[in-house]
């Protein structure tokens, strides 16, 4: 008898999903789920996890023998990095040995010697040689950022310029110049650096005053940049952009308001003063200078500005945000100036911004509804709810954006603990495990026709801010160091798997 | 861990082929279709559930084996059917 439209038996059909959901159910089963805090502290791995293979041995049995009998406190003076050295091998072989090494330095500078060429010496300079035995050792510019007692980091210069090897200025073009620079400053702490020329245009983004000092900023007919206690002064020659981005904790910025997404916020800012001193001790041992901020926030151009030009990101709905293609939202953008000649990037369009004229995530999400939920940007700049009898002082014209009403914004993000879920909920702060990310960027950067659906899917799957009863989870997580992935956009030593 | 699955993948569609070959056994064109894609999505599915996993998103995760997990199984289920039921009709 001949079986109609199926060839597939109800049982048959039942027994397959049974086992499927048997599968399924075993695998739902055996992921890690927390409930509350108890949970977690009753959690056994309090340690980090190791591999198998390591064993871990009784209290104070470690695999080198002790006889604590024998051990007493040690003088520090005496050890080799304390001092110890000249008083055991004597004076005359200290010396010796100093002036054959200084001899050997400025002759490996001289014969362009590979490993330790100038700019190899200009990276030991701005990392290395303060653990050094050097002569060369110079002044942390970072040690204190208290007004008056903070040494001048606008335009830092406190070590040898390339004199000191005998040398004169580095000498490249401004692609071998970009690709030292990246190398040199992603080794210091950047997570990423564009470039790009200070032309006409963008000479209108250096700022006016600056808003921490409240001193002018000026062009002048000078050399090299220098600050007064009255205005922070630029020279007027052809300068260049280095647009840094510093990544900060996705996991942080998902808890909403809260004091832990502020340590995040406030996490790039500490990690920019390191970066930004080393960046200028680096260029001025090859004979340049870098430009950087007076103070621990702001420089003297927009960065966000600079990050969408020199090619970082793209605009997104809330205009003071921008998107990365490789870090999402969850990232700070910071601008140094430079006279080292090098070859701008150029502006990205991966979809992100026309993604945004569908997706109102952030506006939907946003505490104080600051966000406009626009379909189409304008050029126009509508006043702020809050004071709509004042003139639009805060931002620019001069761009087609989704105008947020900055003032409504600051009702919360300038208040304790400071807002960020705009960052936090963005359809583009997701991590990269999961193969769906790439494939959802992919798809939206070659098509629009799916854009509604892949803000309400990520809506529907839970990705953006978690749930409060959630946020002490955090501390549970064995994240990497700063919070982020350092190897995102590294390229060399299997470090991006 | 790919790598690790890969070899998994293949070892299972040899034997595949190779049971298929003993019993001198085919699969019609549409079930060999329904056959991958249901593969394609299971295996989807595995890397998005540890990956969610992985970025702790566990919603994510279980959402990814109801979404296309169960759909891939269902399809993998139905090829196999399709063949079984071909070949005991014949």
């Amino acid at each position: 008898m001949p079986k109609f439209h199926t060839v597939v038996g109800r049982r048959e059909f039942m027994k397959a999903l049974g086992l499927s959901g048997v599968a399924l159910g075993t695998v739902a089963a055996s992921a890690p789920v927390f409930h509350d805090l108890d949970d977690i502290i009753a959690n056994p791995s309090a340690s980090f996890k190791r591999p198998w293979w390591v064993r871990e041995r009784e209290f104070g049995d470690p695999t080198i023998e002790v006889d604590w009998s024998l051990i007493t406190r040690q003088d520090n003076t005496k050890v080799m990095v304390g001092g110890g050295f000249g008083p055991v091998v004597g004076a005359e072989l200290q010396a010796k040995l100093k002036a054959e090494t200084n001899a050997l330095q400025l002759a490996d500078v001289k014969n362009n010697t590979p490993g330790a060429t100038l700019r190899d010496w200009a990276l030991y300079s701005a990392c290395g040689s303060f653990v050094d035995q050097s002569v060369m050792n110079y002044v942390q510019p970072i040690a204190s950022w208290a007004p008056g007692t903070a040494p001048q980091v606008f335009s830092w210069t406190s070590v040898p310029g390339p004199e000191y090897f005998g040398a004169t200025k580095w000498q490249g073009t401004p692609e071998e110049n970009s690709k030292m620079l990246r190398a040199a400053m992603r080794f210091m702490g950047a997570s990423q650096v564009q470039f790009g020329e200070l032309g006409e245009h963008e000479r209108k983004l250096i700022f006016t005053k600056h808003n921490r000092t409240k001193k002018e900023i000026v062009f002048e007919n000078v050399e090299k940049a220098y600050e007064t206690t009255t205005k922070h002064a630029l020279p007027d020659k052809p300068l260049w952009i280095v647009s840094v981005a510093i990544q900060m904790s996705k996991e942080l910025f998902r808890q909403g308001r809260s004091p832990l997404r502020t340590a995040a916020n406030g996490s790039r800012y500490y990690q920019w003063k390191g970066v930004q001193a080393r960046t200028q001790a680096f260029l001025n041992v090859l004979g340049y200078q870098g430009i950087g901020y007076p103070e621990f926030s702001t420089g003297v151009i927009s960065a966000q500005a600079d990050a969408i030009l020199c090619g970082f990101s793209e605009g997104a709905r809330n205009n003071n945000v921008s998107i990365s293609p490789e870090f999402g939202t969850v990232v700070g953008y910071f601008s140094l100036l430079t006279d080292l000649p090098l070859s701008p990037s150029r502006p990205i369009d991966a979809g992100f911004f026309r993604f945004c004229h569908t997706c109102r995530k952030c506006a939907t999400e946003c505490p104080t509804q600051a966000i406009s939920h626009d379909s189409e940007p304008s050029w126009d700049i509508p006043r702020s709810s809050l004071a709509p009898d004042k003139e639009v002082t805060w931002t620019m014209p001069g761009k087609k954006v989704f105008h947020t009403d900055f003032p409504l914004c600051f009702t919360q993000f300038g208040q304790h603990p400071g807002c960020g879920v705009c960052m936090g909920t963005c359809t583009f702060n997701v991590n990269g495990a999961s193969a769906i990310h790439e494939m959802v960027k992919a798809t939206l950067s070659t098509t629009s026709l799916f854009n509604g659906f892949m803000w309400k899917a990520d809506d529907a799957f839970g990705y953006g801010i978690i749930d409060e009863g959630d946020r002490e989870l955090w501390w549970d997580y064995e994240l990497p160091t700063y919070g982020y992935s350092t190897a995102l956009t590294s390229k060399h030593g299997g470090y991006n798997r | 861990m790919w790598f690790m699955i890969g070899m998994l993948v293949g070892v299972l569609v040899l034997g595949l082929i190779w049971l298929m070959k003993r019993n001198n056994l085919s699969l019609t064109w549409y079930e060999g279709l329904i056959g991958v894609i249901g593969m394609v999505m299971l295996l989807f599915t595995i890397q998005n559930y540890f990956g969610s996993l992985a970025e702790i998103e566990p919603k994510a995760a279980n959402l990814f084996l109801l979404v296309i997990g169960l759909p891939g199984i269902i399809l993998l289920a139905l090829s196999w059917q399709l063949a079984a039921r071909r070949v005991k009709k014949a």
